[in-house]
């Protein structure tokens, strides 16, 4: 048991690192209420838009851009398809996507995904 | 036969032991008794955990014998098995304060009633007791045991338990046992603050098990809880 609990900390110190890219992943997941996969095209728009893109998607290989955007300023996509937020084969497999917060959690969300 | 009934009727026979200072209901029990009436709808499993400070051995062992309706099983002797399903198995689990509150456990070797023991169970503290039916509950203080479980290992289906846990408690919770559960999120070291997030992240992105607290429908209270604690808040 000490064991698994080093192997742990050991994961956890990795959070800054190459390794926590799962750990902040799963956190901006946490905060999402949905999340809607998009294409490259629709992802060029929102980068141009400026929305924020989760840092920790850039620094998968491939890049995946994860946008967070709140439910109030989501903009109109055709073919968007919505998944849950726990789907995470389906995200990957997926060049961009859309988090979207819950609402009480917005702030925050778009804050962590800049770390 | 309702868990609730089958829950209250195994604390009531084992009154002798929950009378001794220091004693409490530990695990998935917790956020049932701290139901309304003690509903006990989040169910997650099907025994109960008895928390004994391993300076009261002795004495839980005496009253134990003052105890009817249960027998020590053989492969295990931690835990009490009962002569009739209209009551829960018992086990009895070891709190010791020299380990701090770290996460190593030992085996506390006994003749008669061997305890594994908990460093995590130091976050426990006890909390008002709880009248029910005619049974006396001690409960621990639901920040505490909040954050011992979202600092368990997460192995497989166990660990999975542990989080369940965690949420019934999230969901029982009121504002000052959150704001409780702050100061003490605030106290740990930073790599166990990290833990505490990381387990709440996974327990967010859990299935819905039958008859246990359903993540999915509960996220954005994770989510909530999860904003309170972040870092540099």
């Amino acid at each position: 048991m000490k064991s698994r609990a080093a192997v742990r900390a050991w994961e956890i110190r990795q959070m800054q690192h190459a390794r926590g890219v799962w750990f902040r992943l799963e956190r901006a997941l946490a905060f999402s209420r949905t999340v809607l996969l998009i294409s490259a095209a629709d992802a060029g728009m929102l980068a141009e838009r400026g929305f924020v893109m989760l840092a920790a998607g850039l620094e998968l290989e491939p890049k995946r851009r994860l946008f967070v955007v709140p439910e109030s300023d989501l903009p109109s996509l055709e073919g968007a398809r919505e998944i849950k937020p726990r789907e995470t084969t389906a995200l990957l497999a997926s060049p961009a996507a859309i988090l979207v917060p819950f609402e009480s959690v917005a702030e925050t969300a778009i804050a962590e995904a800049r770390l | 036969m309702r868990f609730r009934d089958r829950l209250l009727s195994s604390l009531k026979a084992m009154q002798p032991v929950l009378d001794i200072p220091g004693v409490m209901i530990g695990g998935s029990q917790v956020p049932n008794l701290l139901q309304p009436e003690a509903a006990s709808t989040l169910v997650v499993s099907q025994d109960v955990d008895l928390v004994i400070p391993v300076a009261a051995l002795g004495e839980v062992k005496d009253r134990l014998s003052h105890v009817e309706g249960y027998s020590q099983s053989i492969e295990e002797p931690s835990v009490w098995l009962a002569d009739a399903p209209a009551r829960l198995e018992v086990n009895f689990i070891g709190r010791d304060p020299a380990l701090g509150t770290s996460q190593e456990t030992y085996v506390l070797e006994d003749l008669s009633l061997p305890l594994l023991v908990f460093g995590l169970l130091s976050h426990l503290s006890e909390g008002p007791p709880r009248e029910i039916e005619g049974v006396r509950v001690p409960l621990p203080r639901p920040a505490g045991l909040l954050l011992e479980k979202l600092l368990t290992e997460r192995s497989g289906i166990k660990g999975d338990r542990d989080l369940l846990v965690a949420l019934g408690l999230l969901l029982v919770s009121s504002s000052e046992d959150l704001g409780e559960a702050d100061d003490l999120f605030d106290a740990l070291p930073e790599d166990e603050r990290e833990m505490v997030r990381s387990n709440l992240a996974v327990l967010s992105l859990m299935q819905a098990m039958d008859g246990m607290p359903d993540p999915e429908t509960n996220r954005s209270e994770i989510a909530r809880f999860l904003k309170r604690i972040r870092k540099g808040r």
